[in-house]
Order: C-alpha cells, then sequence, then structure tokens
C-alpha cells in the first residue's frame, strides 16, 4: 500500500457530478427490465472493473454472480431493494474487516477490494440512499474522475488499490470542508472507538479541582492580558457607538466578563466626569436563577429606587419600565447582559423582551455571546430593535464563574454529579421557608460569619441569648417560643 | 478595589442575576452615600488623566486623533458635523419612509368608513400584507394608529404576539391601552374605574370597557395584531368570536398585519371565527421600493455632503437582497458608515470649512495628512504629466505652500458639487436615452465604478442612433429640462456652468430644428429614416449555382433623412463628449467626502462568529501573538503542548470522529501534555543533580496528571459550552460531536 495513491482523491469537479445527474434523469421513466444487471447508470467503467474482478467471493456479494455488460445510458435499476441489501451486507462485510483486522493476506485484501467497491459503486448510483451517503458518493465518483477516460474502461490494479487504500486509511482525508467531514464521520455502521473507560481514573472533585486550580500558572496569562489591553483599547469607540443608538454584541473565544467589567468601570468613570446621570445593570446570563422578572425589577429600580413596580408579566413590567423611563428623562440607562446567549436567556420570548428594552432610546445596552451560533438567536424583528454592532472580542480567557466546570463535565459523562443539586436544593428549601424563617437563616448566617472572621477558625459557637436578642431586634419573632420553633424550622 | 483579584476569589455578584453597577458602593454603606460619593469622585478624577479634559456640559464621545495631536476644537467639530449631517439625512428618511405607507394608510381609512355602513353584523377587519419584513411593521401601524385617530374619534391598540400570550392578557392588554390606565395590580387584580364608583371589574372584562366608553363615544376600537403569524391560532379564533359578539355594544375593528398570505392566516382560524369577519385586503409598498427611495433620498441625492464609494454601497445593496435585511438595517448600515467616516477620519473636519470658526483650527498635521492622500498625489503627478507652465507651478505650490494648499482643500466643497452634479446630470441623461437598467440605484453604483464606453454595444451613441424621430425629440426635451431645472426628486440644482450652458443653447437649437423636420415631414406625409435605423437598409437575397447569397444595400437616403442623421450624429457627438464619467477617487481631496471601504461595516453588521471561532480554536497563536505555541504548524497536524487546553482538545476533536471515547481523548490529551512537561523537566534536572528518589518523583507525577486532569476538565467543559459536545449513551464514557466547524 503506497501512499501517493493519495493524490487520486482530488475533490469531484462539478461538472463531472453534473453530468451524473443529467444522465440519471435521463434514464428516470425505466423501461421493463431489458437487462438484469443490477446497477449500472452510466458508469461503465465501474461495472466494467466488477465485471472483471474474479468471482472468488462471490459469497459476499450474491447479487454479482450475473455481471452483464452495461448498455451505456439505458441501462437500469430492476430492484434496488437488491442493491441495498448488497450494500448493507458489503457494508457489514467492511466493517468486520476493519474492525478484525489482523494480518490480511492478499486473498482477503482482494475480497475486501471488491466489497469496498460494491459498496462505492453502488453509492455512486443510488440517489435515494439520501445524503448521508454523499460523502462517499463524491468520493466513487472522484475516483472515477481521476480514473480518466470513461469510454476505455482499462482495469488498472492501481486505480483498484487506490480506492481500497483511501477508504481503508483510518484518518480521513485532510483539509475536508466541514459538511463533508459531517458525512464521513455519520456514515452508517457503527463507530469505532476503544472500549476504554474512565474507570481506572479518579474523577476530579470540586475541593481538588479548585485547591489546583488555585496554584495554577497560565503560561499565556501574559498575552491574555495583553489581548484583553487590546480589547480595552476600543472602549471609547464602543462608548460613542452606545451613544449612538447601537447596541454591542462583543463574540468570540474566552469569557468577556472581564473584559466588560472593566467597560463598566470605564463608563462609570465617564458618567461621571461628563455630569450626566447614568447607571449601569449588569445582567448574569449564565447564573442558573437568571429570569427576565429579576432582570426588570432590578432594571426599575436603576432607573428610579423609590419605585418599586410590581412583580408580573415581563410583557407588562417592560411597559411600566417604559413610563419609569419617560418619567427620568435624562437618565441613560446602561445594561451589560454577561453571556446572553446562556441557557436561562434562551427561553421563548427572553431576547424579544430584552430586544424591547434595548430599544428605547435612553438604554444602551452591551452584551457578550460566548457560543458560535448566537446569531440564530433572533429574527429580523428583534435584530431590527437590538440594532446590533458586532465586534470580535476573543480573549481566551477562562470561564472561570460562567461555568461550573465540574458538575458540567461529569454531567457530559453520564456520571452522577457530586453536589446533590447543591444551588438549587438550597434554593428550593429556602423558598419554601416563610419570610420570617428566612429572615432568621439570614441572621443566623450572618453572625457566624462575622463570628469566623473575628475568630479566624473554623468552628464557631453563636450564643443562643445574643440570636434572639438580636432577632426581636428585627422583628423576626417576638417571643421566645416563636423564635424556637423558628430555628427549628 | 474590591476585585483586585479577580483570579481566584468570587465575589457575590458573580452569581447574581442581575445588579446596579457602582463600583463606589462596595465600599460604603448605602445611607451614607452621598459623601462617600464625593470623596471617590475626587480620587477617581485625580487618577484619570483624561477626565478633566472636557468641562462643557455635552459629553464627548470622539478621541483625537492624528495619533493624538488633534486639537479638541477639531475633535468637537468632527462630532458636530456627524451630528448635523446625520441629523439632516436622518430626517429625510424618516419623511420618505412617511410618504411611502401614505397611499395604504388612506386605503384603509377608507375602508374603515365604508365598512361601517357595509359590514352589517359582521366585524370589518382590514389585512394589510406587509411582507416578510417584520421589522418595518412598527412603523407602519404606528402611522396607521396616528393617521386612523387623527380621522375619527377612536382608540387604537396594538397587539403583539409576545404580549398576548393567552385570551386573559390580550383582553387585559385592550382594555388597559384603551382605558389608558395602568393596572392596580393587588392580590384580586380588579378594576376600578373611577373614584366613587363602587363597581369593580376584573382586568379582562370588556365590561370594564363598555362602561367606560359609555362617557366617551367612539367611532371605533381599532385592535391590530402587528405580527399575526406569531398568534396562537386557537388565541386568534377566540379573540375574534368574542369581540365580534361584543360589536354591538363596542365599536371594534380589526387590523392584521401578514406577512406571508391571507389564504395561509385563514386556514388558520376557525371556520366559525372566519365568518363572523367582513374583510379586505390591502397590499404594502414592497421594501425593494421603499429601498429605492431611500437609497435615492440619501446616497444618490446631490446635497448629500457625504459620498459613497462603489464598493462600500454594491455590498450594502448585495447584502440587501442576499440576507432580506430590510430597510432598518439598511438604514443602521449608512448610519455607521457616517459614523466611521466622521470618527476615524481627521479630515472629515474639512466638510464644511464655511462654518464658523474657519481655518485656525486646522493644524499641521491636518496639512501634512493632507499631503499623504492618494487623490493629492495623483493630482500632482497628472499636473508634472501635462508639463504646462501653470500646471507645473500648481503642482509645485500644492507641495510647497501651505497657503495654496488650504486653499484648494477649501474648494474642494465646490469640486465635490461639481462632480457630483455632473456626474448626475450624466446618469440622468443615460437613463432618458434607455442606457441604463431600470433599478436606479444599481445603475449609480455601476456608473461610480466603472466608465462608459464611448462607442460599441451599451454607449450612449448606440441607444441614440436606435431612436427615432419622436424619440429623440423626447431625450432632447429631457436632456434640457435636466440640464436647465435639475432634478427635484436627487434635488439637483439647475447647471450653470460654461459648458453646460453651452450644451444647452445648442441642444436648444438642435431641439428646433428637429421640430421643425419633423413637421415638414409630416406635412409631406413621410417618415423620417436615419442611416442607422434597420428600416433603410434592404437586405438582398440572390440564388446564384444554388447557392444563396446575402447581400445588404443602404436605401436611398432622403434629403431629409439625410438631414436627420446629421442631427443625430452632432447630438451623440455632443454628449458622448459632456458625459463623461470619472471616478470619484480622483478629484483632489475627495477623501474628506468620500467614502469607500468595506472593512469595518461588513465586520461590524454581518459577524463571523463560525470563522472566528475556527481560528480562535485552531491557530490561538494569532490572538495570542505567543512564540511558544507557533512553532509547530497546525496545518501538520502536529500540535504544540502549549497551546491552550480547549484548542488541544478541539485539535483532537477534529481528528474524531462521530463519537469520542473521553478515556481516549484524556489519554491522547495527557501523553502530548506530560510529553512536553517531561522535557521541560529534564532539562530542569540536569541543571540540579537532585538525588532522585522514586517515591518524590512519582508523587510529582501524580501532581502534574491531577493538573493536566483540571486543565482537561476546563477545556471539554467549555466545548461544551460552546455546543461542540453533548452527552451520549451509546457507550460509557463516550460523548458525542455535534458540531462539525
Amino acid at each position: 500500500m503506497d501512499t501517493n495513491e493519495e493524490d487520486n482523491t482530488n475533490p469531484p469537479s462539478l461538472g463531472d457530478k453534473m453530468d451524473i445527474e443529467i444522465q440519471e434523469t435521463a434514464t428516470e421513466p425505466e423501461p421493463s427490465a431489458t437487462t438484469p444487471t443490477p446497477r449500472r447508470r452510466g458508469r461503465p467503467p465501474k461495472s466494467k472493473s466488477n465485471n472483471s474482478t474474479p468471482n472468488a467471493k462471490s459469497n459476499v456479494v450474491p447479487v454479482f454472480s450475473t455481471p452483464t455488460k452495461a448498455v451505456g445510458f439505458n441501462a437500469l435499476t430492476p430492484g434496488r431493494a437488491a442493491d441495498r441489501s448488497a450494500r448493507r451486507k458489503s457494508a457489514r462485510a467492511l466493517i468486520d474487516r476493519v474492525v478484525g483486522d489482523g494480518g490480511s493476506d492478499d486473498d482477503d485484501q482482494l475480497g475486501a477490494d471488491i466489497t469496498r467497491q460494491i459498496y462505492e459503486s453502488s453509492d455512486a448510483e443510488d440517489e435515494d440512499d439520501g445524503e448521508d451517503e454523499l460523502e462517499e458518493r463524491t468520493d466513487g465518483e472522484a475516483a472515477g474522475l481521476a480514473q480518466g477516460d470513461p469510454a476505455t474502461p482499462s482495469k488498472t490494479p492501481a486505480r483498484r488499490k487506490a480506492r481500497a487504500k483511501r477508504a481503508r486509511s483510518p484518518t480521513p482525508p485532510r483539509d475536508l470542508p466541514s459538511h463533508e467531514l459531517y458525512f464521513l464521520h455519520n456514515k452508517p455502521g457503527r463507530p469505532k472507538t476503544s472500549d476504554n473507560t474512565l474507570a481506572s481514573l479518579n474523577l476530579l472533585s470540586h475541593d481538588e479541582y479548585f485547591s489546583i486550580l488555585h496554584d495554577h500558572q497560565d503560561r499565556h496569562a501574559e498575552n491574555i492580558e495583553y489581548l484583553e489591553s487590546l480589547h480595552a483599547e476600543s472602549f471609547p469607540q464602543w462608548a460613542f457607538e452606545l451613544s449612538q443608538g447601537f447596541s454591542i454584541c462583543l463574540f468570540g473565544l474566552g469569557s468577556k466578563r472581564p473584559l466588560l467589567h472593566k467597560f463598566a468601570t470605564y463608563i462609570h468613570s465617564n458618567n461621571k466626569s461628563s455630569k450626566t446621570v447614568g447607571k449601569i445593570v449588569m445582567v448574569n446570563g449564565y447564573a442558573h436563577t437568571t429570569n427576565l422578572r429579576e432582570i426588570l425589577s432590578v432594571v426599575a429600580s436603576a432607573i428610579d429606587p423609590l419605585q418599586r413596580i410590581p412583580t408580573a408579566q415581563p410583557a407588562i413590567m417592560i411597559q411600566n419600565i417604559a413610563s419609569l423611563l419617560s418619567a427620568a428623562s435624562k437618565l441613560t440607562l446602561t445594561i451589560i447582559v454577561n453571556s446572553i446567549d446562556a441557557a436561562p436567556l434562551r427561553k421563548p420570548g427572553a431576547q424579544a423582551i430584552l430586544a424591547q428594552l434595548a430599544a428605547f432610546p435612553q438604554v444602551n445596552l452591551i452584551c457578550s455571546a460566548d457560543t458560535p451560533d448566537f446569531t440564530l438567536l433572533w429574527d429580523i424583528g428583534v435584530r431590527s430593535d437590538f440594532n446590533f454592532v458586532f465586534h470580535d472580542c476573543t480573549t481566551f480567557s477562562p470561564f472561570k464563574v460562567e461555568l461550573d466546570v465540574v458538575d458540567d463535565v461529569h454531567e457530559l459523562l453520564g456520571r452522577q454529579s457530586q453536589r446533590v443539586n447543591g444551588r438549587e436544593g438550597v434554593a428550593f428549601v429556602l423558598k419554601s421557608l416563610t419570610e420570617n424563617a428566612k429572615n432568621l437563616f439570614r441572621l443566623l448566617v450572618g453572625e457566624v460569619l462575622i463570628a469566623m472572621e473575628d475568630e479566624g477558625d473554623e468552628d464557631v459557637g453563636l450564643e443562643y441569648r445574643m440570636v434572639y436578642n438580636k432577632a426581636v431586634e428585627e422583628f423576626i419573632c417576638s417571643s421566645e417560643m416563636a423564635f424556637r420553633t423558628l430555628l427549628k424550622e | 478595589m474590591s476585585t483586585e483579584d479577580p483570579q481566584n476569589t468570587f465575589t457575590q455578584e458573580d452569581h447574581q442575576v442581575a445588579f446596579i453597577f457602582n463600583p463606589e458602593e462596595n465600599e460604603a454603606p448605602r445611607r451614607e452615600r452621598p459623601p462617600k460619593r464625593r470623596k471617590t469622585a475626587k480620587r477617581a478624577s485625580a487618577t484619570e488623566n483624561e477626565a478633566g479634559q472636557d468641562e462643557e456640559n455635552s459629553p464627548l464621545w470622539f478621541t483625537p486623533l492624528l495619533s493624538g495631536a488633534e486639537g479638541m476644537a477639531c475633535v468637537r467639530r468632527r462630532e458636530r458635523l456627524l451630528e448635523e449631517k446625520w441629523a439632516v439625512i436622518d430626517a429625510r428618511i424618516k419623511d420618505i419612509l412617511r410618504d411611502s405607507n401614505s397611499a395604504t394608510l388612506d386605503d384603509v381609512s377608507r375602508f374603515v368608513t365604508e365598512a361601517k355602513a357595509q359590514c352589517g353584523d359582521k366585524i370589518p377587519s382590514a389585512f394589510i400584507i406587509t411582507g416578510p419584513n417584520i421589522a418595518s411593521q412598527d412603523l407602519l401601524f404606528e402611522q396607521l394608529s396616528d393617521s386612523l385617530q387623527k380621522s375619527s374619534p377612536s382608540k387604537f391598540i396594538r397587539l403583539r404576539s409576545s404580549e398576548a400570550t393567552n385570551l386573559k392578557n390580550a383582553l387585559k392588554k385592550i382594555i388597559q391601552d384603551a382605558t389608558s390606565k395602568t393596572l392596580v395590580v393587588d392580590g384580586e387584580e380588579d378594576l376600578q374605574l373611577r373614584q366613587g364608583s363602587n363597581r369593580r371589574y376584573l382586568p379582562y372584562d370588556l365590561e370594564a370597557l363598555h362602561e367606560f366608553l359609555g362617557h366617551q363615544p367612539h367611532e371605533n376600537i381599532f385592535v391590530a395584531f402587528q405580527d399575526s403569524e406569531g398568534f396562537d391560532s386557537g388565541l386568534l379564533s377566540d379573540i375574534i368570536a368574542l369581540l365580534s359578539s361584543w360589536r354591538p355594544q363596542i365599536p371594534f375593528t380589526l387590523l392584521f398585519g401578514i406577512a406571508t398570505s391571507i389564504d395561509l392566516l385563514e386556514s388558520r382560524l376557525l371556520k366559525s371565527a372566519c365568518r363572523l369577519i367582513y374583510g379586505a385586503q390591502f397590499d404594502c409598498v414592497q421594501t425593494d421600493t421603499i429601498l429605492e427611495n431611500v437609497f435615492k433620498g440619501t446616497v444618490i441625492s446631490s446635497d448629500v455632503p457625504l459620498r459613497l464609494g462603489p464598493q462600500i454601497l454594491r455590498s450594502m445593496l448585495d447584502r440587501q437582497r442576499d440576507h432580506m435585511a430590510g430597510i432598518q438595517a439598511f438604514i443602521s448600515s449608512l448610519k455607521y458608515i457616517y459614523m466611521c467616516h466622521f470618527y476615524a477620519n481627521a479630515l472629515s473636519v474639512l466638510l464644511a470649512p464655511d462654518i464658523e470658526g474657519g481655518e485656525e483650527i486646522l493644524q499641521a498635521e491636518h496639512i501634512e495628512a493632507l499631503r499623504y492622500l492618494p487623490s493629492f498625489r495623483n493630482e500632482v503627478e497628472k499636473a508634472v504629466g501635462l508639463a504646462t507652465v501653470d500646471s507645473l507651478q500648481h503642482a509645485r505650490s500644492l507641495i510647497e505652500d501651505d497657503e495654496y494648499l488650504l486653499s484648494q482643500a477649501r474648494a474642494s466643497n465646490d469640486c465635490r458639487q461639481g462632480w457630483m452634479d455632473g456626474h448626475l446630470r450624466s446618469l440622468l441623461v443615460r437613463e432618458a436615452a434607455g442606457a441604463i437598467q431600470p433599478p436606479l440605484s444599481r445603475a449609480y453604483v455601476d456608473s461610480l465604478s466603472a466608465t462608459y464606453p464611448d462607442s460599441g454595444n451599451g454607449s450612449l451613441t448606440e441607444y441614440i442612433r436606435r431612436m427615432g424621430i419622436s424619440a429623440l425629440i423626447g431625450l432632447l426635451r429631457r436632456a434640457i429640462y435636466i440640464f436647465k431645472e435639475g432634478e427635484p426628486s436627487l434635488h439637483l440644482q439647475p447647471a450653470s456652468r460654461e459648458e453646460d450652458v453651452a450644451l444647452l443653447s445648442f441642444l436648444g437649437e438642435t431641439l428646433s430644428r428637429l421640430e421643425q423636420l419633423e413637421s415638414d415631414a409630416e406635412s409631406a406625409g413621410i417618415t423620417l429614416l436615419t442611416k442607422y435605423s434597420s428600416q433603410s437598409k434592404v437586405m438582398r437575397t440572390t440564388v446564384i449555382a444554388q447557392r444563396v447569397q446575402l447581400s445588404r444595400d443602404s436605401a436611398a437616403l432622403r434629403d431629409e433623412d439625410r438631414q436627420l442623421t446629421d442631427i443625430v450624429d452632432a447630438v451623440t457627438e455632443r454628449l458622448t463628449a459632456h458625459i463623461r464619467a470619472s471616478r470619484p477617487d480622483k478629484v483632489l481631496f475627495s477623501e474628506t467626502w468620500l467614502y469607500d471601504s468595506r472593512s469595518p461595516l461588513r465586520d461590524v453588521m454581518v459577524p463571523r462568529p463560525r470563522v472566528t471561532f475556527k481560528r480562535s480554536l485552531a491557530r490561538p497563536y494569532d490572538y495570542l501573538a505567543c512564540s511558544c505555541c507557533k512553532g509547530g504548524d497546525a496545518e501538520d497536524g502536529t500540535m504544540q503542548a502549549t497551546l491552550p487546553a480547549t484548542s488541544i482538545l478541539y485539535h483532537l476533536y477534529l481528528e474524531a470522529g462521530s463519537l469520542i471515547n473521553v478515556a481516549d481523548l484524556w489519554s491522547a490529551f495527557y501523553a502530548l501534555v506530560s510529553g512536553h512537561k517531561e522535557e521541560e523537566k529534564k532539562e530542569e534536572e540536569s541543571e540540579d543533580d537532585d538525588d532522585d528518589d522514586d517515591d518524590e518523583k512519582q508523587q510529582k507525577k501524580q501532581h502534574d496528571e491531577r493538573k493536566a486532569l483540571v486543565m482537561f476538565y476546563r477545556g471539554l467543559a467549555e466545548l461544551r459550552a460552546m455546543g461542540f459536545v453533548k452527552s451520549s449513551k451509546k457507550k460509557t464514557d463516550h460523548i458525542a460531536k455535534v458540531r462539525w466547524l
């Protein structure tokens, strides 16, 4: 098996494909079977070579037992089903061979070649098999094309070898366009992966992850910082774009949260130096609990901290915000959304609401997008409300806050995540408590934290009496009895 | 600063959904905010070096150009120019958009008044086909609302599919908008119409609306479904049925915005709902026409100071056609171009030197920059090439004399106007001669980049020669009009230059001769021909020895015909000589008023995130500019272990099939990373000769492995977050590939 045969795998020229299509449509109205040849349709070279292969392996390809010469373009395919089953069989044979491929002797090799030819040639003709075979189909055609003049179908061993070699090589040809790769990877048959598992590997726990991460020094930290400073140089430009009524979307690899944080600081100092009234609202789209109501109520409180708008349907809240905004006409509100394409904000309607928010002339919106497909979030209406300008902000900085790395990976592997619904669980319990119990809990935690700070060690105790007094002071409970019941909860 | 170490600490804000960003507040307790703020404000202004620069009350967004040497006056001038110029354009766009919908608006209001008498007990409904561009629906419905409320005392309620998710919400919205009251959402959510009345209604009870309207008689209550496709079909049927049942009490009229077709809407509604409708269909002006009008008003129009070059216009038009981007996208692109020009081009101050403040704000840097311009160079080279005394002097003073240069720069506005008007006139004359294809926008763009052929196919000569006498008279009249009166739709002024006047007199003369000729011919009863018209040639067929020979003979031309031919020749000669398209970028100092750069606009308006991601993953050194990773060429398939973990995984990912074994992925990853580490370590170890403790080594190795694992985890989590992989149940510890980037 020599490698220089790879040259034959040129991508098929369009003209060649077109030719074939025309031929095939030309033979579409199939006349009654005049020749029982399984499949041909204007590919004489291939059938020719099939004809001339020795029939020694006919048990593998039973359909091939009566090879007849193709009658030009009028040849037909009487039984697609038969063809398919042959194809399937040859596919299976191929796979078996590849999987259980030991030291294959020459004879074996020959057989493999035949099956492979069947597999590929039927691909090349069978349009109905659809797109998942497109890859091989074009391959087959490419081989046919490379062979040169189809009118003189001389059987060359080199060609057969080439084809066998190419399909056999474990690594796919390089530099395929991505759609071709897709079809290559999704061809029928079980994907060939080893049976290794991660059983021997001790998976990371959260503690270990963070403790190692703490010591870790990224070798590119300097470069990343420099890259970020480059992006930071365009802050004035961004501010200008925002002021002109555009929204900004930053995309690219890496977390853009630190960058946006810096930008927020920049805007803040800008606002102050130019003495305009400006408020900045940061929204963390990646937070699991993100919902529109919370975002909108924070926005509303940023506009006017004294007036609380009731939490209701987001659409109604937007109207309330609109009226608040028209009352505070001098205010510019900058909304900074981290990860606008994160899962919580992908819910239907969320983007439309944000777009409505961005469409207010007093509201400037700048957001970051982390996935490559973020543009699919917006239809034309939403997009024109947002009025986005896009900037490539590849930062390479790690997603420290946005991702819960350990849980994500374990979920990916189908392992039990070790924190049992940590955050959600706590949130659920807290939500089910009464208002007073919640307040007591807050008090308790606060006191414990203060005590920990003061004493600096792990186990701290709180004086029962003191907590009770504090609780009474804050009107959490009125009697000791009530205090006890609350505490129990 | 509270976040000085974001590396390892998490602040509380990180997981908060939303919060008000205020860096000062972190240190200050809430109560004593005002004094605290003052203190930090002082500190901030001390550290900020630029903060002191602008004391004026208007915020300054522009930054000084010319490597920072530009004076503030210039910066401010540029900013003001942008504001002024864009305001003009913006107002014009709004006018055009308003006018474009006026026909539809009239039709709808006529229908509404007529329907009242004819509809019987059905509910009148207007179906407005807006086309697929839902972004422009907003404007249309706003205008509808204005015009309908103006014509009769009525209420207009706009419903959007996102706002009306169910019947209750829709009704609530209708009542709320009609009564223009914000709902008091207390526990019971009920509605009290006025103080003193003790009757309370549910907020979605149309009785409340009826009660409310009882005091103020209204002719119509319009309910507009802006994006009817977005509504749930059951909901639509319900609303129609309900509103129709209330029609005797409340005069509802429905409006539907339809992006697809009315049949589609009908098929979605219940038959019973359809039967309640008395409807009519209205077609909006299509986006193409609007675009053409906007283009005419804002790009072609003669009085627009900032001209756009052919490249950028072509890409904008292509985007409109290919992406169905809608008129809004065109407008924002246009705005962005204006922003770019004034933000990034220091010479844009020259665009309007006649406003007060004159030239004294210009600096030496400006003059230097002027001399760097390609158009300057072109002009000088041309002058030197001419090699007359005057032209050489001109070139010399351009290079040496600052004053002369400035006066030329000052004249550049007149230059622009002259060039522009000449160009537009020639375009219009060609249009009159039928020499350009209908969409004027395309023709304009082509005319900027390509020169017209002087003769042969597609030239003006060709078209004029093909004309009959009446068409020629028409052309001449039109041409005279263009030169004499200008063209109001393009804000084109009458021509005043000498050669224009000369041409005008020639055209007038020729026209009178032609008219004379025509009337003579008419009275003589002959049809006039030229030697170019096809009837004047006679085809002769001769059969000689069984072969057919074709030969052409010019039919004998009469004296009048010869006269006409002469006129045609004269006209073509004059017009072709006069109408010469010139490239705008060749005009001296055209850089101050011409914008023709595709790159920022395309990147900013049409992002290519996939390309970006692919590049950053495959070749991170392009971004990081680090020396360590560059060595191995990624194209060869060799990877450097120094790449970021995500990038290494991406490369491995590319080689994998549709199902990936994580164990194998890990071992490949570890082999790569540890291989690299060992190399490094060897170097270290050769230097300091330690006693090789096996245990310690083992431990060290263990530690390295865990470290690599952390990076592996991180990379994998990032790949997952970016949607490259998802978990798979096909095999244990396998993940599925979901992206072929």
